[in-house]
């Protein structure tokens, strides 16, 4: 385990991942001092950035940009959180069902995840999205029941390799039950993928949350995302670029965080993952 | 190679069907009458029945679901709301443009990406390998939107390279492809350096050099060569994002394809046009990934191998 945590540590791009990773939780925390007041203040000043009160100036409603992207910030590491949970435990039931009982069982739940597999991601979470009321919880709940297939596969073929390991056969041989040779003795085995794939998850349940918040379709306002404040700035990109141009580098930073911390870990706990 | 094909195709129609009939029930658990989205609100109810009987909708679930199967697979997706043109037709206008966007945006990602991952494995560890690596990491975790707006406001206003946004020739595609390219070139370059990296301390590369080739020679005629082969499916596997990246590029740049119907279509409920581009585009990444599966069990006999003992 120690040295797990040393290869972690030692490596220049994770450093910088988990560095990143602790000043945006530092921001998260901090979101929650930040008073509706602050970001609703409707004044209508567009103020360039630079400024002592405004540090990335304000928007096209006087609204301050910084204190936004840091309400924002802490609202898509939520929802890519939460996201990425949900797509780990639907990927990790399906998967452990599909590979550990075969037969019929397996091929149904493997083609029903090639059928996800074949929908043009985004557009079906723009179909959900539109079809229900768009929300932060329904983005959510979109984003975790659309991504969950790489996890099952991977869950499927971890299950396989580990199946015909002696450990699982007398586990077996000693009668114990199906959900506690899944849950004790095949779960605690693979997760080092797990967790490596859950990280990565969260990078790109962010970038979906923040295309369709993009579109109008994930937070809606007066709550700030930055998928929207980018789409807000748009038309303002001529005079106040900033506007849309802050926010992005905040969705590029958090999700190069997660990036980085999971290729990190998944060359510290060496995980082969499937292409 | 044939029963290989064959059993391929024959594995992509359950499939289809399935998307087939995840997007029926989407459609049909959505809130709202599509009847009444078709024509607004001003319409009495007499003229909404007489529709509704028209389109089929006053029929049960099980029937509406089995004549829109039935329908699909003689090629009629129905009537566009939006457009009220056939979804078929719609589909086969816009098509052509999201083609062109998306092998626009592969001109790039695939050349670039490629040599950019060779250049970087072959000065590992220098600090142009490092500064790739960093730029490849940024253009991952860019959202494809932002990259866009950026282009826009760097080239398209500031510079006045490129025209920002709109439709006619060669000088509108160059933008939204490259915003479109850009998450899968940094891809390509951070799989083809780490292929790159491992071919090169293959036994065949060490015995190459021991024999004396000129560098070039190795690095052409032997590693790049085992490192195309399994870029094969990673650039097709893009193919497949490109469609997903298609309906944010076209939406900002304004470009007539079929992203920018699709994303329409939902924003507007127009039900058949919703039904028809998803199941499009899931037809364009079924073939992709049977030809890919081809291609590569083509290319290498170990491959072919495992597909055929499947």
């Amino acid at each position: 385990m120690s040295k797990i945590f040393n290869s972690l540590l030692k490596d220049r791009p994770t450093q910088l991942g988990l560095f990143l990773l602790l000043i945006l939780l530092i921001m998260a925390s901090f979101s929650g001092f930040i008073s509706n007041e602050n970001i609703q203040n409707l004044d209508y000043r567009l103020l360039p950035s630079g400024g002592i009160n405004h540090l990335l100036g304000t928007d096209h409603f006087g609204r301050d940009i910084l204190l936004r992207i840091i309400v924002a910030t802490g609202i898509s590491l939520k929802v890519g959180l939460l996201a990425s949970s949900i797509s780990l435990l639907l990927g990790i039931l399906l998967g452990l069902i599909a590979g550990y009982f075969g037969k019929w069982v397996d091929t149904i739940i493997m083609r029903f995840t090639d059928i996800m597999m074949a929908f043009p991601v985004l557009l079906f979470l723009i179909a959900i999205s539109a079809t229900f009321e768009p929300s932060i919880n329904t983005a959510m709940i979109a984003i975790g029941a659309v991504s969950w297939p790489p996890m099952a596969r991977l869950m499927r073929s971890q299950v396989l390799m580990l199946k015909s390991r002696e450990f699982i056969s007398s586990a077996e041989a000693l009668g114990f039950s199906h959900p506690r040779i899944l849950f004790f003795h095949i779960i605690p085995n693979c997760l080092a993928p797990i967790i490596v794939t859950f990280t990565l998850g969260i990078s790109g349940a962010i970038m979906a949350e923040a295309s369709l918040s993009f579109l109008g379709l994930g937070v809606q306002p007066p709550t700030p995302s930055l998928g929207s404040m980018i789409n807000e700035g748009k038309d303002f990109l001529r005079i106040a670029p900033g506007i849309s141009v802050y926010p992005g580098v905040a969705i590029a930073i958090t999700v190069l965080a997660f990036n980085l911390v999971g290729e990190g870990l998944r060359d510290a706990l060496d995980v082969k993952l499937e292409k | 190679m044939i029963p290989l094909i064959i059993r391929r195709i024959l594995h992509g129609i359950p499939v289809i069907l399935g998307v087939m009939t995840i997007s029926f029930l989407l459609m049909n658990v959505a809130p709202g009458d599509p009847v009444r989205a078709m024509v607004g609100d001003y319409y009495d109810d007499a003229t909404i029945e007489s529709l509704r009987e028209e389109l089929g909708l006053n029929k049960s679930l099980g029937v509406q679901y089995l004549n829109f199967i039935s329908k699909a697979f003689r090629g009629d997706l129905g009537k566009s709301f939006m457009t009220q043109r056939l979804v078929v037709e719609d589909l086969k206008q816009k098509a052509p443009f999201t083609l062109q966007l998306a092998l626009g945006a592969m001109l790039i990602a695939v050349p670039f990406g490629i040599l950019l991952g060779v250049f970087a494995a072959i000065n590992r560890g220098k600090l142009i390998d490092r500064i790739l690596i960093v730029v490849s990491l940024v253009g991952i975790s860019a959202p494809v939107f932002w990259i866009a707006l950026l282009l826009i406001l760097i080239v398209g206003i500031n510079l006045q390279w490129l025209p920002p946004t709109g439709f006619g020739g060669i000088k509108f595609l160059i933008l939204p492809a490259i915003a479109l390219g850009t998450r899968s070139m940094a891809m390509l370059a951070r799989t083809s350096r780490a292929y790159m990296l491992d071919v090169l301390k293959e036994d065949y590369i060490r015995t190459a050099l021991a024999k004396g080739l000129s560098q070039r020679i190795i690095l052409f005629k032997h590693a790049l060569r085992n490192v195309l082969i399994p870029l094969i499916t990673i650039v097709a596997a893009d193919f497949g994002s490109y469609l997903s990246g298609a309906v944010l590029t076209e939406s900002i740049f304004g470009w007539p394809g079929v992203g920018r119907f699709a994303l329409n279509a939902i924003l507007k409920r127009d039900f058949p046009a919703i039904q028809g581009t998803v199941l499009f585009m899931a037809l364009i990444f079924i073939v992709i990934n049977i030809i890919v599966d081809i291609c590569y069990a083509w290319a290498d006999p170990r491959v072919r191998e495992k597909l055929i003992n499947e």
